[in-house]
C-alpha cells in the first residue's frame, strides 16, 4: 500500500493541472488514469483560448500552470479575438497541433519531481470514518492519501450515441468507468446527467480547398504564456470557412426521426453555446446557413476537425450532411460524430475550493462539476489541486474571488448558482470584466500564486523582471519595456475612472464576505425568510452575506433579513 | 411557521357601508362557525346571522371561506362582510376575541403571511401595503396596478427589453468571431435603449405612490393675524372634506390630512411670520413655517401680496372686510361659496399633479431606482466604446434585475442565446 498527498483520477486537462498544481505546492502526487498515451488529450476541438476561456488560459498560466506553455509549444494558427476592441476582451486562441500539446503536457509532467503517474481504473474511493483516505484501483492496489481529486470528464456513466447506436464510454473507443459512478450515487451525492457532442473528423486531402474562403493565422507570433519563449515557432497553417445550405438542412431534418437527442434516448441538457447542427437547423428553421470552420488537426496529420456541426445523427446522415456542403462534396470521414451523455455532480454540493464538505478529502475539478471546455476544466483542475494539497499539507486554502479572475467568476458561479446546462466561461459573466483581461492575468496572479508557494522559481524571476518594467513603464520610462506590458500599462490609465467605480463595488462584495450566513438547518429560525428563500439558500449553501446576494432568486429582503439576523446575533 | 390565528378589519375604518373581518389560520374556520352556525361552501357567499357567546344576533353578513392553501394568506381564511358601522364592527371584533387561540393581527401580518407562504412576491406585497392605506380612487388604482402585477409587469418588460439590447452587445463581445450579428443589428442595440429610456422617463414624471397616498401638500402662510387659522378651520369645515386629524401634530405647524371629492390633500396651517420676535419659542415655530413653504405644493399666501413668495396663490382672507386687491382669490369664511371657490382651485392643482396617465406609479424606492436606470441608459448612448456601454447596461441591468428579483445574467443570456444562433 503506497501512501501520497494526493491522488488524482482523470489525466484530462483539469486533472494534469490539479497534480501538477498540488506538486507545485509541494504534495507528493500520483496521477491515475485508464491509459497514460491520452494524458493531456485534446478530446474535441483542436484550439485553445477565446474570448473568456483565453482569459482562463492566461489565469492557468500565471499560476504557473500547464495549459499556456503547452498550446505555444503547439501552436499552428494564432487568432486575437475582438482585435478591434479594449484589451478587455481581446481573446487570444491558437489552433493546436493535437499530438504536439499532448507531448508538451507530457514532458511538462515529467519535470515535477513528486509526480508520479500509473495507468489504472479507478474503482472505489477509499472512506475511513466519513473522511476520504485513498482510492482502489481495478488491477487491486490501494493507494492512500488524505485528499482525492477526480477529474474523470464525461467518463463517469459515460454513453455514447451517434442515429441507433449506443456505446459505453466516455470517448470514442476508451472505456468508461462504471463503478465509480456508481458508487458516488450510493453516497447520494446529488448526481445527475448533461450531454454534449462532438463533430465527425475529416480528411484534410479530401477537401476542395481552393474553392473555401481562408483564414490566414496572425502574422505577429504573440504567446499564450507569460514566461519568455524557450522553444522556436512552429509553422503556422490557415484554417478555411464553409458554409452549411439548405440542401444540408433538409438532409439534417430528414435525420431528425433516428436523432438519439430528439426521440428522447439523451435525458441530459446540452450547452446552448455550443448547439449540435441538428439543434441550430430546429432552433434556427429561418437560417440558410451556418458557419463551419474548418481546423487542421496537425502539422503532420491530414485530420481536419470540421467546428460547428457537432452531431449525433447517424452516420448515413453524417456522410450525406457533409457531402451536401460547398468544398466537402468529396470530402471522406475519418471518426463519425457522436454525442456522450454523462454524470455530473451538482456544484453547489462544493464549496469554493472545490472540494465536497459531504465527504471531506474529496475535491471534484471540470466536466464532473457541470462544466464544458478545456479551459474551464484546466482552471478547475489548478484550483482543486492547490486546495488539496493545502488539505494534505495543512496550508492556507487558495480562493480566487469574482474580482481576482476569471477562474473565481467560474467557481462562484458553480457553487452557488449550479447548472443547468454545460457552464462555459463568457466576458458576460464577470462583472469586473473591464478590469480582468487577460493581457494582465499575471499582474493579478502570479502574486498570490506566489504567496500561495504555488509557483516555480523561473515563474518567480519571470515575474519580478516584468514587474520591474511595469513601474518603469507607468513613471513614464518606456526603455527596455517590453511591448505587450506597455500596452497593459496604457489600457490601465485607459479605463482608471471606470475602475475606480468598480473598486467600490468590490470593496462592498469584500465587506460582506465578513457578515456570516446560518448554516442551513439555522435558516427557518431567521426572522422573515420566506420558505422559498429558504430553500433556495439551502441548495446553494453560501457562507457569507456576498455570496448570498448571487444566489439566484434571493431578493433583497430576503438579503436584509439575513444582515438584520447577523446583525443581532453579532 | 404561524400557528396562531388572527383576525383584522381588513378594509377602512368604519363608519363605511361595508367592513371586511378578515380571519386567517388554522383555526379561521372554527372560530366562524362559532359565530355563523354553518359555514357556506369553500369560496361561495352565504348570508348569515352572527351571533355572540350569549346569542344576541351582532349582524346579518356575508360569510365567504378559502381553505388553505389556495387562500390570500395560503392559510384557512374566513371573510365576514358586516355592515359598516362602528358598533357592529366593535361587537364582531369582540366575539372573535372571545375565542381562544385567536389574536388581533398585527399591522401588515396578512401580507407578511402571504409572503411568507408564497402567495405573493416582493413588488406585490409593497404594493398591498399601500392598497391597506389606500384612500382614494387614484391611490387605490396605482395600489391594485402594483398587487396584480401592472408595476411588476412594467418592470419585467423593461428588464427583457433591456436584456436584449444588452445581448446585441455581448454577442458582438464574446462572440466576435462567429459574425453572427449582422453589421444592421449591431446599431440597433441603441434605438432600442433611446425607446426605453423615453419610456421611463414618462414613468418617472407621474406622482409616487407615496405621493398619491399623501396628497398634495397646501400649505397656509402670512403674518400673523390675517386670518389663517380662520380659513384653515373654513376648509376643514366644508360638508365635502373628510378630516383626519394627523396624530403628533406639533403646536406651531397644524396639519390636517383631507379628502375633498375624492382627492387627498395635506393641509398645514402655520405660525404668523412675525420676524422681529425674540421669542425663542415663536422663532421655532417661524423657521418650521419656512420649512414648510419651501416644501409646499400649493402655498396660500395670506398677507401683502407684494411679499408673497414666488408662485404662491395669494388670497385675499377676510373678503367680507375689503382688503382683497391684488389677490388672486378673495375669500370670506362667512360665505361658504368663496370657500367652496378656493377648494375647486386646489382640486384643479390637485387633479393636474397627482392624476395619473399611465396604471403604473413607483414607490419612492422604486421611482429612485428606476431614475438611476434610465441615467444609466443616457451615458450608454453616448461614447463609442462598446465595453463602457456594455458596463453602463451591465450595472443598468443588475439594478432593475434586483428591483423584480430576476438575476440579470442569465436574463440577458436567455435573450443572447434566444436570438443569436452562437456556438460553433
Amino acid at each position: 500500500m503506497k501512501h501520497y498527498d494526493v491522488i488524482v483520477v482523470g489525466g484530462g486537462h483539469a486533472g494534469t493541472e490539479a497534480a501538477a498544481a498540488a506538486a507545485r505546492r509541494g504534495a507528493n502526487v500520483l496521477l491515475v488514469s485508464q491509459r497514460i498515451d491520452q494524458i493531456g488529450a485534446m478530446s474535441c476541438n483542436p484550439s485553445i483560448g477565446g474570448v473568456g476561456k483565453g482569459h482562463l488560459v492566461r489565469e492557468v498560466d500565471a499560476l504557473d500552470g500547464l495549459m499556456g506553455v503547452a498550446a505555444d509549444d503547439a501552436a499552428i494558427h494564432r487568432r486575437m479575438l475582438n482585435r478591434s476592441k479594449g484589451l478587455a476582451v481581446q481573446g487570444p486562441r491558437v489552433q493546436a497541433d493535437r499530438r504536439r500539446y499532448r507531448a508538451s503536457i507530457h514532458s511538462q509532467l515529467r519535470r515535477y519531481e513528486t509526480l508520479s503517474i500509473v495507468e489504472d481504473e479507478a474503482v472505489e474511493l477509499l472512506v475511513d470514518s466519513g473522511r476520504v483516505s485513498g482510492l482502489a484501483t481495478a488491477t487491486g492496489d490501494r493507494f492512500l492519501a488524505p485528499a482525492v481529486v477526480l477529474a474523470t470528464g464525461t467518463f463517469l456513466g459515460g454513453r455514447l450515441f451517434r442515429g441507433d447506436e449506443r456505446l459505453d464510454g466516455g470517448r470514442i473507443d476508451e472505456a468508461p468507468s462504471h463503478a465509480l459512478g456508481k458508487q458516488l450515487r450510493a453516497l447520494a451525492l446529488p448526481m445527475s446527467r448533461l450531454k454534449t457532442g462532438t463533430p465527425p473528423r475529416l480528411d484534410g486531402r479530401t477537401i476542395d480547398w481552393a474553392r473555401l474562403e481562408r483564414q490566414p493565422s496572425d502574422e505577429e507570433a504573440w504567446r499564450m504564456s507569460f514566461l519568455p519563449s524557450g522553444s522556436k515557432s512552429l509553422p503556422s497553417l490557415a484554417c478555411a470557412i464553409t458554409r452549411t445550405n439548405p440542401r444540408s438542412h433538409d438532409v439534417v431534418r430528414a435525420g431528425f426521426a433516428r436523432s438519439p437527442l430528439f426521440a428522447g434516448a439523451i435525458e441530459g441538457s446540452g450547452p446552448r453555446y455550443c448547439p449540435s447542427i441538428e439543434d441550430k437547423v430546429r432552433r434556427f428553421d429561418d437560417r440558410d446557413g451556418h458557419q463551419i470552420f474548418l481546423e487542421p488537426e496537425g502539422l503532420d496529420d491530414s485530420t481536419v476537425y470540421p467546428n460547428g456541426i457537432s452531431t449525433s445523427l447517424s452516420r448515413e446522415t453524417q456522410d450525406q450532411l457533409i457531402a451536401s456542403v460547398a468544398g466537402l462534396e468529396r470530402a471522406r470521414i475519418t471518426t463519425y460524430g457522436y454525442a456522450v451523455e454523462y454524470d455530473y455532480l451538482d456544484p453547489r454540493a462544493l464549496d469554493h475550493r472545490l472540494a465536497l464538505p459531504a465527504l471531506p478529502g474529496l475535491f471534484c475539478a471540470g466536466q464532473i462539476n457541470g462544466s464544458t471546455g478545456y479551459e474551464e476544466a484546466a482552471a478547475q483542475g489548478l484550483i482543486a489541486g492547490l486546495n488539496a494539497a493545502a488539505q494534505a499539507l495543512s496550508l492556507a486554502p487558495f480562493i480566487c474571488d469574482r474580482a481576482s479572475g476569471y477562474m473565481g467568476v467560474m467557481v462562484d458561479d458553480l457553487v452557488l448558482q449550479g447548472v443547468s446546462e454545460p457552464y462555459r466561461m463568457l466576458t458576460a459573466r464577470a462583472e469586473y470584466r473591464l478590469a480582468l483581461r487577460a493581457d494582465n492575468a499575471e499582474t493579478r496572479l502570479t502574486p498570490l500564486g506566489i504567496a500561495a508557494g504555488a509557483v516555480r522559481e523561473p515563474r518567480r524571476r519571470s515575474y519580478e523582471r516584468n514587474q520591474a518594467m511595469r513601474e518603469r513603464a507607468r513613471s513614464g520610462d518606456l526603455r527596455h519595456v517590453d511591448l505587450a506590458i506597455q500596452r497593459e500599462v496604457e489600457e490601465d490609465a485607459r479605463y482608471a475612472p471606470y475602475l475606480q467605480r468598480q473598486a467600490s463595488e468590490v470593496a462592498r462584495m469584500r465587506a460582506d464576505c465578513d457578515v456570516a450566513v446560518p448554516a442551513a438547518e439555522l435558516l427557518p429560525q431567521v426572522p422573515g425568510l420566506s420558505t422559498e428563500m429558504i430553500e433556495r439558500l439551502t441548495a446553494a449553501r453560501p457562507t457569507t452575506l456576498d455570496q448570498a446576494s448571487r444566489v439566484r432568486g434571493i431578493t433583497p429582503a430576503a438579503l436584509s433579513a439575513l444582515w438584520l439576523h447577523a446583525r443581532k446575533t453579532a | 411557521m404561524a400557528a396562531d390565528t388572527i383576525y383584522a378589519l381588513s378594509s377602512g375604518s368604519p363608519p363605511a357601508a361595508i367592513a371586511v373581518m378578515r380571519v386567517s389560520g388554522p383555526d379561521a374556520l372554527a372560530a366562524a362557525a362559532t359565530l355563523a352556525g354553518q359555514l357556506p361552501l369553500t369560496r361561495r357567499a352565504g348570508l348569515r346571522t352572527l351571533r355572540g357567546s350569549d346569542g344576541t344576533a351582532l349582524d346579518r353578513a356575508l360569510v365567504l371561506v378559502f381553505p388553505g392553501p389556495d387562500s390570500a394568506t395560503g392559510e384557512d381564511l374566513v371573510e365576514l362582510h358586516l355592515h359598516g358601522g362602528r358598533a357592529v364592527v366593535a361587537a364582531v371584533d369582540r366575539a372573535l376575541a372571545a375565542h381562544s387561540g385567536l389574536r388581533q393581527a398585527e399591522p401588515g401580518e396578512f401580507t407578511r403571511r402571504a409572503l411568507t407562504n408564497g402567495r405573493i412576491d416582493l413588488t406585490q406585497a409593497e404594493g398591498l401595503a399601500d392598497l391597506l392605506e389606500a384612500e382614494t380612487e387614484d391611490q387605490r388604482r396605482a395600489a391594485l396596478a402594483a398587487s396584480e402585477g401592472a408595476l411588476g409587469a412594467t418592470l419585467a418588460g423593461w428588464m427583457h427589453r433591456l436584456s436584449e439590447a444588452a445581448a446585441l452587445i455581448e454577442a458582438m463581445i464574446d462572440y466576435d468571431d462567429e459574425a453572427e450579428v449582422s453589421a444592421s443589428d449591431a446599431g440597433m442595440w441603441r434605438a432600442m435603449v433611446d425607446n426605453l429610456r423615453e419610456e421611463m422617463a414618462a414613468v418617472l414624471a407621474q406622482p409616487t405612490v407615496e405621493r398619491l397616498r399623501d396628497g398634495l401638500l397646501v400649505v397656509l402662510a402670512g403674518p400673523a393675524n390675517t386670518g389663517k387659522s380662520s380659513l384653515f378651520n373654513a376648509l376643514l369645515g366644508r360638508d365635502a372634506a373628510i378630516v383626519t386629524p394627523v396624530a403628533g401634530t406639533t403646536r406651531d405647524v397644524i396639519e390636517a390630512q383631507v379628502t375633498y371629492m375624492g382627492m387627498p390633500f395635506r393641509l398645514c396651517d402655520t405660525a404668523g411670520l412675525n420676524e422681529r420676535t425674540s421669542d425663542p419659542i415663536e422663532r421655532i415655530g417661524i423657521d418650521r413655517a419656512h420649512a414648510m413653504i419651501d416644501r409646499a405644493d400649493v402655498l396660500l399666501w395670506l398677507g401683502e401680496p407684494a411679499l408673497a413668495p414666488n408662485g404662491a396663490i395669494v388670497v385675499g382672507a377676510k373678503s367680507d372686510l375689503g382688503t382683497s386687491v391684488g389677490c388672486d382669490i378673495a375669500v370670506s369664511v362667512y360665505h361658504t361659496n368663496t370657500i367652496t371657490h378656493l377648494w375647486e382651485l386646489l382640486s384643479r392643482r390637485a387633479r393636474s399633479s397627482l392624476s395619473l396617465t399611465s396604471k403604473v406609479a413607483f414607490r419612492r424606492s422604486q421611482h429612485s431606482v428606476v431614475e438611476g436606470v434610465a441615467e444609466l441608459l443616457t451615458t450608454a448612448l453616448v461614447g463609442d466604446d462598446l465595453l463602457i456601454t456594455a458596463e453602463q447596461l451591465r450595472v443598468a441591468r443588475h439594478r432593475l434585475g434586483a428591483l423584480i428579483g430576476q438575476d440579470a445574467t442569465e436574463a440577458m443570456l436567455d435573450a443572447l442565446f434566444g436570438r443569436f444562433c452562437l456556438g460553433k
